[in-house]
């Protein structure tokens, strides 16, 4: 969540955002789709976030903006929403995005070693993305994958059982593909 | 009733509550958070945790939390038992991980639930070995002051925001130990009801920033039970001083007004008292004289007809002075023909139809708001009826045996269960967007279509000239024949007779004994001049004449409001000799002017839209020479050997004076037996050191003849006397204000008790039609009507003077609709002129405007405007220029006279003159 820290007077509020000048056609059509299927359009507000995010990997404050007048709810209702779930992004994320589980599970499995090891291939810590842009390094809770432990999410696929050799090889094709939304 | 036993014991408590509620009326000491009496359960934050037992041999039971719990004939519950007593403290753990243990810097501190439920629960070692949050505070205007990182997240400031205010820019933010209360970004809440945050809010996260540039800690304030200046609602509020300053207005709880809430008119429109602009000594042309000077006293001496001019700011008391001392016949009541015309005939229906209370208007379910403003002109009604509009989304889910109190529930069905809240008129704002039936029209037309839905109801209502009706004044017609209670809500916006007498109308063609009605006067005591009106009045439209025919003096008591600036200007044209009794110097000019005491200064009782009479007292004492203006009136009572008024000593003798021509009054002026009430609290600091820099003599208390409150700490306690409001609430264990439950009972019950005090206009059963007038018909022969909106803050002159609202006051626009708009070649945002009137205007674009007409807000402090323009034109860039200078100006005079303004309120607090404190040397 970004929140700005200038005084009020300099402060250049957004202040309404027309979404036509915003969202892509492609994106409004599929809002309001999404739209059509709840009996209020702020219902439509998760899924609004989703398809925006498939098309620029994050929601930036213009884009909330956007939506929220799309769904003519108000924006902080819509950015209630947004950082309430942490697989909405409201902040630039890389081609890919890791979501390493750091539940008890996957706790028990070894997760600081892996975490160290994750934080030194790619050079970052939680929360950064790699400076080619290519990889963002999260944590996540509980994946449900406890068995499996330990786990992360690549780009929305689980990876399980993961290793210090399985790691390597998943970072490797990584940079050998593109990314998911390109 | 039901049967309860807790902890082993039995108690009979009250249906239909929850256990929580009951504990609390049982003045049992249970923690709670969340639960707000007013906004009900949601069960968030478990501090109110007991256990429930199955039976006597269950001696394990469960958890239960008891806000969520119902209370059932035969339960069986702990609440002092290790399991809940340890889980309680828990609790208190676990919300203040991130809690930054900042009390003593922390403005809350003192009177804060937090503190008092930590210590209630016993925590007192920190268990969480965790690092805290630290969270970015937002800029949330010149009101609010946002400390984050004190957070609990017992989600109170959301839910009262969001859902019992309807405001649309704050919510909780993400989620786990990250959840943030606050904005998108940064930016003046834009709610009027926002101020409500700081009390609602359990500990510091909100809190009232012009308090917080003159602070002082609750019990180091001495505090007097008041009522707000800034509207007709009559809000109860308490004033807290110290060092012979008011510091802030906090909410008076009153069942059936203000309740737990205020508008932020009121909580912040107080300062006007500290105003710079106070005047504080004789003045005569703007130069300080003395009461004994020759020119002075031959002014207050002149022969001649005195003509007063009464003031709807002013006190009853104040009021009926002046009328004393210059005569019925020669007391003016109102600025212009039309008020006085409104008020006359808003006396009369008044007599015929008793006003609904806020608690009642609560229970509609049915609204009509027929061409007024509410939302503007009396904040707190608005936010009223705004609770009413969740009765049918209750009784839904009563129907299916779920508490009303059960808030989530009951916000989950409110969509498919509205209650029909129909607008009819120009008014814009939340109110009207929240309605169902909408049908758009300037005043004439609403005065014809509200005289058609009289007729509709009952034939014998009288018919405007025209028989149109609109679909939705039919479906108006048969929403109210089916409704139980509905409520019509009517008032001056409009300032037009014909809308005020086609609401009398309408309730009388409803005949429904449980029908309610709500008219709002403009003023804080409009009503009161009403009263006073009936012993005879001398006619607005006269005194001109007057003054042009004899050798008039003119005594007018203060009013703030433009237009009584413009008429007095006018007026004096025709005299020499004005003398005005002012709290605030306004423009220069060739007037004695006599300095009063404001009402934190003194006591006074006011009239409410109700007629209901409220009383208020003095939490200071008044400046310089400022005086009550009864006072001042009384001494040129024995200049001008009016014996009558001559004689009065203190404020008794005149309310008995008063009594004996309105014997209603009587039994609210009853004086004081007993001991009186102690403004200061017990742990008071400093009272003899606080002023050691200027005397070594402790001082003696001030205190009125006759009042019931004394300014020391010496007296009766909250809780000891209950004919008399509290001076301030505050319990042992309970420092805030939710120690309100210790002096009264929180659940209502199914019934609405009724409603206590006096309502001083004496009622009329007999009531009559109002018959349509040839000259209601008249229209306006300019191209475009104009329609005058007002704004919560702006519009209430007085506010204007305290130094947050003028800030927050927005300035001039008009409405148009689109397709003027279009034609004219104009976008909303632009600034345009009228003919050929100087002030510039922003253009805003609504669908909501009527034809031909476009809808203007101008000020308070701007000249009015005429009823109708022929020309919209595009502002020249040298005006627009010009204005943006002007407003710059405008905002450094502002925030250069907040600073000084903070430095003369601190500097002042170290140099009380001594000769102003009672008894000293
Ligand atoms: S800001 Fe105050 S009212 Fe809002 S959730 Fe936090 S503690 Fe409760
Ligand atoms: S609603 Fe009216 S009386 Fe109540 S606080 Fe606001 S201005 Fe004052
Ligand atoms: S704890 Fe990692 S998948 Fe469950
Ligand atoms: S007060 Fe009962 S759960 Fe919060």
């Amino acid at each position: 969540m970004s929140k700005v820290t200038m005084p009020v007077e300099q402060q250049i509020p957004i202040q309404q955002v027309d979404y036509r000048a915003v969202l892509s056609e492609q994106e409004i059509a599929a809002i309001e789709h999404e739209c059509s299927l709840y009996e209020e359009r702020a219902a439509a507000g998760i899924d609004a976030l989703k398809i925006v995010q498939d098309h620029r990997r994050w929601v930036s404050d213009e884009s909330l903006y956007a939506i929220a007048d799309l769904l003519q709810m108000p924006v902080v209702q819509l950015e209630g929403v947004a950082t309430f779930y942490n697989l909405i992004y409201r902040q630039p994320v890389g081609e890919h995005v890791i979501h390493l589980c750091d539940s008890i599970s996957c706790w028990l499995h070894d997760f600081p070693k892996i975490a160290e090891h994750l934080k030194a291939k790619l050079g970052i810590d939680f929360g950064q993305t790699t400076a080619d842009g290519k990889v963002t390094l999260l944590t996540n809770v509980c994946l449900g994958c406890c068995d499996t432990a330990p786990a992360l999410m690549l780009d929305g696929d689980l990876v399980e059982n993961l290793d210090i050799p399985s790691i390597d090889n998943m970072l490797g094709k990584l940079t050998a593909r593109g990314g998911k939304n390109d | 009733m039901a049967n309860i036993i807790i902890d082993n014991q039995q108690y009979e408590v009250a249906d239909g509550q929850n256990l929580l509620q009951a504990c609390l009326s049982l003045k049992k000491d249970l923690p709670y958070f969340c639960w707000h009496p007013a906004m009900g359960s949601v069960g968030a934050c478990r501090q109110c945790a007991m256990t429930q037992y199955h039976d006597e041999n269950d001696t394990r039971g469960r958890l239960i939390v008891a806000c969520m719990t119902p209370v059932t004939d035969g339960m069986r519950v702990s609440m002092e038992q290790p399991q809940e007593t340890e889980f309680r403290e828990q609790v208190i753990d676990a919300l203040m991980t991130h809690h930054p243990h900042d009390c003593p810097v922390c403005a809350e501190g003192g009177e804060c639930h937090l503190q008092d439920m930590t210590v209630m629960t016993g925590h007192y070692k920190r268990g969480f070995k965790g690092k805290k949050t630290t969270f970015q505070n937002q800029q949330l205007g010149p009101l609010i002051k946002h400390e984050m990182n004190r957070c609990i997240t017992c989600y109170r400031c959301e839910r009262f925001y969001k859902d019992y205010a309807g405001g649309t820019d704050l919510a909780a933010q993400s989620s786990r130990n990250k959840v943030y209360f606050g904005r998108q970004c940064d930016g003046t809440l834009e709610s009027e009801f926002a101020g409500n945050l700081v009390e609602v809010c359990p500990t510091g996260v909100f809190t009232d920033k012009p308090f917080g540039d003159h602070y002082s800690r609750k019990w180091d304030m001495q505090a007097a039970p008041s009522v707000c200046q800034h509207c007709s609602t009559g809000c109860n509020v308490t004033l807290s001083e110290r060092y012979g300053s008011v510091r802030r207005v906090t909410n008076r709880f009153n069942d059936h007004l203000n309740g737990y809430f205020l508008c932020d008119r009121g909580r912040f429109g107080f300062d006007f008292v500290n105003s710079e602009q106070r005047q504080q000594h004789i003045s005569l042309g703007g130069q300080s004289v003395n009461w004994s000077d020759a020119e002075v006293q031959q002014r207050l001496k002149a022969k001649g007809t005195w003509v007063g001019i009464g003031s709807s700011q002013a006190s009853l008391e104040d009021n009926f002075a002046l009328q004393l001392l210059v005569g019925a016949e020669n007391f003016c009541v109102a600025d212009d023909p039309q008020s006085e015309h409104l008020l006359e005939l808003h006396m009369a229906i008044l007599q015929q139809w008793p006003q609904a209370s806020l608690a009642q208007m609560e229970q509609a379910d049915a609204i009509v708001i027929i061409g007024e403003d509410i939302n503007n002109s009396a904040p707190r009604i608005g936010l009223a009826i705004r609770q009413a509009l969740l009765n049918n989304a209750k009784q839904q889910v009563k129907n299916v045996g779920v508490p009303e109190w059960q808030d989530s529930a009951v916000r989950q069905v409110l969509p498919h269960n509205k209650v029909p809240l129909a607008v009819v008129g120009y008014q814009q704002g939340a109110l009207a967007e929240q309605a169902t039936i909408r049908l758009v029209a300037d005043d004439k037309q609403t005065a014809e279509q509200a005289f058609l839905l009289a007729n509709l109801l009952c034939e014998k209502s009288p018919k405007p000239r025209v028989s149109k009706v609109h679909s939705q004044i039919e479906e108006i017609a048969e929403v109210l024949k089916t409704a139980k209670r509905p409520l019509i809500v009517g008032g001056w916006s409009a300032n037009n007779s014909a809308v005020l007498s086609a609401v009398a109308n309408i309730c009388k063609a409803l005949a429904n004994p449980q029908g309610m009605l709500c008219i709002a006067p403009p003023a804080a005591n409009t009503v009161g001049l009403g009263l006073l009106m009936q012993a005879g009045y001398l006619a607005n439209e006269a005194v001109e004449s007057k003054l042009k025919s004899e050798e008039c003096n003119l005594l007018v008591l203060d009013h703030t409001s433009d237009s009584r600036q413009q008429w007095l200007q006018t007026l004096s044209k025709q005299t020499n000799n004005v003398v005005c009794l002012q709290q605030l110097a306004q423009g220069e000019n060739n007037s004695l002017s006599l300095p009063i005491s404001s009402f934190s200064e003194c006591s006074g009782s006011q009239l409410n839209y109700q007629g209901l009479i409220q009383s208020y007292s003095p939490a200071s004492k008044p400046a310089g020479q400022c005086r009550p203006a009864w006072q001042w009136l009384v001494d040129l009572g024995k200049l001008q050997n009016i014996a009558e008024l001559a004689s009065v000593e203190h404020l008794g003798q005149l309310h008995l004076m008063m009594s004996k021509l309105f014997p209603t009054l009587a039994e609210h002026f009853t004086e004081l037996s007993g001991r009186q009430f102690a403004m200061q609290s017990p742990r008071y600091s400093g009272r003899t050191a606080m002023l050691a820099n200027q005397t070594v003599h402790e001082p003696k208390p001030f205190s009125e003849a006759g009042a019931p409150y004394k300014q020391s700490m010496e007296g009766l306690l909250p809780g000891q006397n209950d004919q008399h409001p509290l001076a301030y609430s505050w319990s042992p264990g309970w420092n805030s204000n939710q120690s309100n439950h210790k002096f009264r009972d929180e659940f209502r019950g199914p019934e609405l008790k009724s409603q206590q005090g006096i309502f001083a206009v004496p009622n009329h059963p007999e009531c009559f039609w109002f018959k349509w007038q040839a000259s209601w018909s008249a229209n306006t022969k300019a191209n475009y009507k104009i329609l005058a909106v007002e704004e919560v803050f702006g519009s209430d002159s007085l506010a204007e003077f305290a130094g947050a609202i003028q800030q927050l006051s927005k300035s001039a626009y008009v409405v148009v609709l689109p397709k003027v708009a279009s034609s004219l070649n104009i976008e909303a945002g632009q600034w345009v002129t009228l003919d050929d009137h100087p002030t510039l205007f922003a253009v805003k674009i609504s669908d909501h405007v009527p034809a031909k007409s476009i809808l203007l807000y101008s000020p308070a402090h701007e000249a009015a405007i005429s009823d109708g323009c022929d020309e919209i034109k595009v502002a020249s860039k040298q005006k627009i220029s010009a204005l943006h200078k002007r407003q710059q100006a405008q905002q450094d005079v502002q925030s250069q006279q907040k600073q000084l303004h903070k430095q003369r309120l601190l500097d002042q607090d170290q140099h009380i003159p001594i000769q102003f404190i009672e008894g000293a040397m």
